[in-house]
């Protein structure tokens, strides 16, 4: 089985390279990285992701915004929220942005891992049945 | 010289005498154009022990008194030239009185001047509840000048307004000035607290229960004052009010002087509250990203060094990044605390539903419920001060209050917003908190401090076992601002 598509949306740079280094290492092709909203949403029609890893504070966009523009043309594509607040209003909000998960920056080592992968799961669930037509992204 | 003067006493003169004896404060010396005492009478001559034949046959100016004797001696020639002459001088026998002298004219049947009289009275009593008066009346007026307080009465009945000098003073009148009611209101009472005064003035013409209230007043040169406005009633004895007194006490500049240390609170506060934006701010986008960094890559070194790396190695690297992990955890708490993002972005409900959840988390708390009245955002400042009091109030519920259930209440009231933190825990004798000195502790000044410098009140109810309740009432508008400078 191939391996599970991401793309990686952070402002910070040291951080974003460093959660790459990780998701590359732990099984995962990241097909396309992003430092704002706004390429983030581009870059998500072009590649298709089948998760995208989001950060919620960026410039130009903010990842709430861009995950509901994302989820507005590729149902299918799970958003993973990675912030910096432990906050459950925010929470709240990702989730009626269409999130798939809201995890905290600095998180217990693994659940990054273990929640991706729940999110991959859920995408292969959402896919067509094989011979349908295919959805359009 | 005393037979020819016992000789003038006649019938009228002996009339004239039973009246005088029945005055009882007074002596009446009657004398003759040389000014010789032909008789002397009076209930006060008797009640001294004194008789007649000690003054007839003598002049006035001798049996008074010899330091005055010249003035005496005029004051006989002015009733003797048919005027009326006054003098107050030191007693006959006794310095430490004082006599007040009145010098009539006497005149005979063809209503011609034949000689005098002088009518005696001791006023010693009275001049000394006189001075007495005038001290107590300086002593008044010199209080009412320090205190900047004005005191009027009004009689309803007549519709008149008295007023004392420093009323007059602090308003720039003229003193003496007296008004009916209805002018003293044009002249003094501003349009915007027209209607409040009107409407005390109509309970005060049936109502003579005492009242305070604060206003703005108009001095005669235009400028605004703050006064704080206090009367009574004074009823008859069918209880109706017949007078009213008050005072107005000019708190313009103790107002002002409020308003001065509320800016420089609020200036400290916005700054306290900058500083702490900045620092959180620079906390999330440097520090909290760095290490969450560092994380990802120990996790994945770990990751990496898979089955090849010694078990003692994988349980070091583990271990680091879950120590990591609660390390990023702890400053991004300590980030909310500086800069709770909630109440910038969704406001107080939604941050005081966050800050009642996380004392939950923190204390043996059953539940810790929200209510609020609040239809849509406030002021930021208030905001922010409603809910750094919430904040330090649930912390206390937390640390001290060994509480089970708390309640956080905002409540609407014309025209500001009421803030309520209670709990049922063990409570405190405020009285003792302030004995020792250990208000601080509690946060108590800070909650005050920040509530009164939005203009508000801050109250603490608690009893031993009786649980706490906190509460800062906020206005929305500064009521200060806009008038009385």
């Amino acid at each position: 089985m191939s391996r599970p598509r991401l793309l990686v949306v952070d402002d910070h740079d040291v951080l974003r390279e460093a959660l790459v280094g990780l998701l590359e290492q732990a099984g995962f092709e990241v097909v396309g990285q992003a430092c704002d909203g706004a390429d983030a949403v581009a870059l998500a029609k072009q590649l298709a992701p089948e998760v995208v890893v989001m950060d919620l504070r960026m410039p130009v966009l903010g990842g709430l915004d861009a995950t509901r523009l994302i989820k507005d043309g590729l149902p299918a594509t799970q958003v993973v929220l990675l912030s910096a607040f432990e906050s459950p209003a925010l929470e709240q909000q990702a989730e009626e942005a269409g999130c798939f998960a809201y995890l905290v920056k600095g998180g217990p080592p693994g659940t990054l891992r273990l929640v991706l992968h729940q999110a991959v799961a859920c995408w292969r669930s959402l896919l067509p049945p094989a011979g349908s037509p295919a959805v359009e992204a | 010289m005393a037979a020819e003067a016992a000789g003038r006493a006649s019938a009228g003169e002996a009339g004239f005498q039973l009246l005088a004896e029945h005055l009882p404060d007074l002596i009446l010396l009657a004398f003759d154009p040389e000014l010789v005492m032909w008789a002397a009478t009076g209930g006060a001559l008797r009640a001294r022990g004194w008789t007649p034949e000690q003054f007839v046959g003598l002049t006035v100016p001798e049996i008074v008194g010899s330091t005055r004797a010249e003035d005496i001696d005029a004051c006989c020639r002015t009733a003797l030239a048919g005027e009326i002459a006054q003098l107050d001088v030191d007693g006959y026998d006794d310095p430490s009185r004082l006599w007040s002298l009145h010098f009539v004219p006497l005149a005979d049947a063809g209503n011609s001047v034949s000689g005098g009289m002088v009518l005696c009275r001791d006023v010693t009593e009275q001049r000394r509840a006189e001075q007495l008066l005038e001290a107590s009346r300086r002593q008044l007026a010199e209080a009412q000048r320090i205190a900047r307080v004005g005191s009027w009465e009004w009689d309803p009945q007549n519709d008149e307004v008295t007023v004392s000098d420093e009323f007059c003073r602090i308003f720039g009148f003229p003193s003496g000035s007296r008004w009916t009611m209805e002018e003293g209101i044009a002249q003094l009472i501003p349009g915007a607290d027209l209607e409040r005064v009107e409407r005390l003035l109509d309970r005060m013409r049936t109502d003579p229960s005492p009242y305070a209230f604060e206003h703005q007043m108009v001095h005669r040169d235009g400028t605004m004052r703050t006064v704080l406005s206090r009367g009574e009633g004074v009823v008859d004895e069918r209880g109706r009010v017949v007078r009213f007194v008050g005072t107005d006490q000019d708190i313009t500049d103790r107002r002002r002087a409020d308003a001065e240390r509320r800016r420089l609170l609020n200036r400290v506060y916005e700054a306290q509250e900058g500083q702490d934006r900045r620092l959180a701010a620079d906390l999330h986008d440097g520090h909290v990203q760095s290490l969450a960094a560092i994380g990802f890559k120990l996790e994945q070194a770990r990751l990496r060094l898979g089955g090849s790396g010694s078990p003692e190695v994988d349980e070091l690297l583990w271990q680091v990044t879950n120590d990591l992990s609660a390390e990023v955890t702890s400053l991004r708490r300590t980030i909310g605390r500086l800069r709770p993002l909630v109440l910038v972005e969704d406001g107080l409900e939604a941050a005081l539903r966050e800050e009642a959840k996380s004392a939950c988390n923190r204390a043996a708390l059953v539940a810790c419920e929200v209510t609020s009245e609040l239809d849509g955002r406030l002021d930021p400042v208030v905001e922010t001060a409603l809910f750094r009091v919430a904040q330090q109030a649930l912390a206390n519920v937390v640390d001290h209050a060994a509480a089970t259930h708390a309640l956080v209440a905002i409540a609407c009231s014309d025209p500001g917003v009421i803030l309520r933190v209670s709990d049922d825990g063990r409570g405190f004798d405020p009285d003792h908190v302030q004995v020792l000195g250990d208000v601080t502790s509690f946060g108590l000044i800070a909650m005050q401090e920040r509530v009164e410098a939005l203009g508000g009140r801050f109250r603490v109810t608690t009893a031993p076992g009786q649980g706490t309740v906190v509460e800062a009432r906020v206005p929305l508008a500064d009521p200060t601002e806009g008038g009385g400078g």
